[in-house]
Order: structure tokens, then sequence, then C-alpha cells
């Protein structure tokens, strides 16, 4: 794996760069909104997270 | 499960539209109309496989073009992913939808439909075309009667900027499951001066934005709305609405720009971008497996999270960075500032950020 990628806390996505997000529920933590964005199983390293799942 | 990798995959440039702000049709772009053969499809789809595979991913296909319905095997693009039990989307345009055509594509197995609304009738359809809004809020009636999500992505720029306190109210009242925006990516520098939006004056819109979202959440409007755009990140942490955590790592990156980390793009012609909203090629699938791609020297290059040169002294450059693509299309150097951040100083250290 690269270098960059190893300070990636995690780099799960489902949203493409002219995606949106479902509206599903998951277990990643929001970018922005009440949930810890720390390291974990989430894939919150890459791009904002819905604020407020269904 | 295994997180997603989605794949932007541009499977057509043909489309009944010529968006003002598109970037497959911008200045001297796509001379000639590209369509991927069907064996080639077959191709892509079993070595993004492989990738996940190996990096114990899950598959998410965004299916896009052009207008991806207007693929000559669309169809059997569907039922090779549904075959597969891959998750897949599309990008794509509201005509030819109408409630058998939603129905089939959920039937595939396509769990959300994304359409574009740019503003309210007459400034979508300047955009645009004549006729596309109207037909945009009749295909969200049909993708809804389906079953599939319906998600309506904008792009904004100064030239549309006034229009999303309404645009904000329609996709409420149409009950669209998602709504997000990005900003607009320049092509030329004319454009990035003539679309540009003042910091501030993005500040203050995302502040209407995010009123206007309380707004409708308190009358149990049941939309999302998403947080795409990454500054996003700075306005609701000047709003103590985002918080680091305190034991994070400050060499780690949790969130922001996904670029050469979590998505990937694939053009009809087979190849790859670290991000299609700039130009950013890192090879071809057809001559270079997705997995050797993605750990390849080309890519990295999109991952150098040391060179930002702004948000290399902001404490939220674990979490922000901007949009790399915006910023790109700017200047030409996505570690560059982004021309629409407003903030100024480190909060943290009260260092001057440039």
């Amino acid at each position: 794996m690269s270098e960059m990628l190893k300070r990636v806390a995690a780099f799960g996505a489902e949203n493409s760069a002219c995606g949106t997000k479902d509206p599903a529920p998951s277990a990643c933590g929001s970018a922005c909104g009440t949930k810890d964005p720390a390291p974990s199983a989430c894939g919150s390293a890459c791009g904002a997270s819905d604020p407020d799942k269904k | 499960m295994k997180p997603y990798f989605a794949f932007q995959w541009h499977i057509t440039d043909n489309c009944y539209q010529r968006c003002k702000h598109c970037y497959i049709f911008a200045e001297d772009n796509c001379k000639q109309l590209s369509e991927m053969p069907w064996e080639k499809m077959k191709q892509v789809v079993e070595s993004c496989e492989d990738m996940c595979s190996k990096l114990s991913r899950t598959p998410y296909f965004y299916i896009t073009g052009g207008d991806p319905i207007l693929h000559r095997d669309f169809w059997k693009l569907a039922k090779l992913l549904k075959e597969k039990d891959i998750a897949w989307a599309i990008l794509g345009n509201p005509f030819h939808l109408n409630d058998e055509v939603c129905q089939r594509l959920y039937n595939y197995g396509c769990r959300k439909y994304q359409l574009s609304l740019d503003g309210m009738e007459k400034t979508h359809d300047f955009f645009r075309k004549q006729g596309s809004f109207g037909a945009t809020l009749k295909a969200i009636d049909h993708i809804k009667n389906s079953g599939m999500y319906c998600a309506v992505m904008s792009t904004v720029s100064s030239a549309n900027v006034g229009d999303f306190p309404q645009l904000i109210d329609l996709v409420a009242k149409k009950n669209v499951d998602v709504f997000a925006f990005g900003r607009y990516c320049p092509t030329s520098g004319q454009k990035s001066e003539e679309y540009h939006i003042e910091p501030l004056a993005y500040r203050d819109f995302l502040d209407m934005c995010y009123k206007k979202f309380q707004y409708h959440k308190s009358r149990g409007c049941k939309t999302t709305f998403q947080y795409k755009d990454h500054l996003w990140t700075l306005y609701l942490y000047e709003q103590g609405l985002f918080k680091m955590p305190e034991n994070d790592d400050k060499n780690m990156i949790y969130d922001g720009c996904h670029c050469g980390i979590g998505h990937m793009t694939i053009l009809p012609t087979g190849d790859v971008y670290a991000c299609r909203r700039m130009e950013s090629k890192v090879g071809n699938v057809f001559e270079t497996p997705m997995y050797e791609l993605f750990v390849g020297e080309d890519l990295e290059e999109y991952r150098q999270f040391d060179k930002f040169e702004k948000c290399g002294k902001c404490e939220l450059r674990g979490y922000c960075r901007g949009c790399p693509a915006v910023t790109f299309g700017y200047t030409g150097n996505m570690y560059a500032p982004d021309p629409q951040c407003w903030k100024e100083f480190n909060m943290k250290t009260g260092e001057k950020l440039c």
C-alpha cells in the first residue's frame, strides 16, 4: 500500500466526485454533524457524510 | 459489509444536452463522441471487481455519461450488474424516463437515480436545454414511484447562486431523497472569472443553505440535505457544529476530498481519472488493471497531503482541504489555496494561512 494511503484513516466511500451518497442508514460517522470523525471502521475519509441519516 | 469503493463510469459521451458548464464538452474537449463497446464494458467490471477484492472493498458503480441510458448496450450492463449483485446508481438525464423505464431500472438493482437541477426554470433551461427543467420535475416523480432513491445535484456558481433559496424549497416540496451541490469547476481562465464567487459570499451562501435545510427539517421534510462540498466542514466548524476529536493524529487524513482514495473515474475510452472534475488521467484500464492504477505512482500524485499550500497550515487539513478540482480549474494546481476558502488563520496556533 502506498505511503500516503497509510495516512488515510479509512478510504472507503460510496459517493463519487459527481455523485451523492445514498440516504440509507450506515455505520459511517458524519464529517459534519454530531458523530465523532476519529479513526474508525467507517469510510469517512472520503467526503461529507450524511448529517441526518434516515 | 466491506466499505464501498466508488467507480464513476462514463459509458458514453452521447447526450441530448450540451450544458454550459459540462466538463465533457468544454473548450475543445470531446470533438468526437466515444462509447465503450460491450466487450470492453465487461472487462471494466471484472477489473474493478478484482481491484476491490484485493483492497477488501465493495464496488459501487455510478453509471453516467453523457446520458448512460443512450448507450446501445445499457440494459445489458444493467443485467450484468444485477447478476453480479453489484450496487449501482445512475447520474443521468430526465429524458426517456417514465414509470415503466424506472421500474425496469429498479428491478435491475439500480438503487438511485441522480438528476441535476441548476436553478429554477429560466436558469436551469439556460444552462441545459429548453424544457429540461419541466422534464426533470416529472422524472423525479417517476423515479420515486419506482422505489429508487431520487437524488438532485446542483452545480453552484455566481450565475445561479440567487436561485438556491427557491431551489431548496422546491426539492423539499418534491420530497427528493437527497439534495446536494458542488461548486462549478472552471475549464478556462475566462470562466473562472465569469462564474466566480468570493470566499465570504460563499460562506454566506452556505449559511443561507444551512438555515433553509434546518427550516425544512423542522417541518418534517424527509430530504437528506448532504454536506457534499468539503467547505461545509469549515462552515460547521466555525458554527461549533463540527468538532475535531482531541486525540486525533495531525498526520492522518480522516475526511475531506477522497480523490485517489475512495473513488476513481473511467471514461468511455477506458482512460482512468483520479477525478473527472479536473484533468487527472492516471492511465487506461485496457492497458493497466484498475488495481495497478490504484496503487501506481500516477495516482499517488493526487494524494500528496503535505503539498496543500494553505490547508497544510490549517487545523482542518485532515478533514476538509476544500475542493482540489475547483482549485485546479482556477490555478492549474490542485494543491493551491481553494478559491472559495475564507479561512485566514489556524485557530489553534494563530498562524496566518496564506
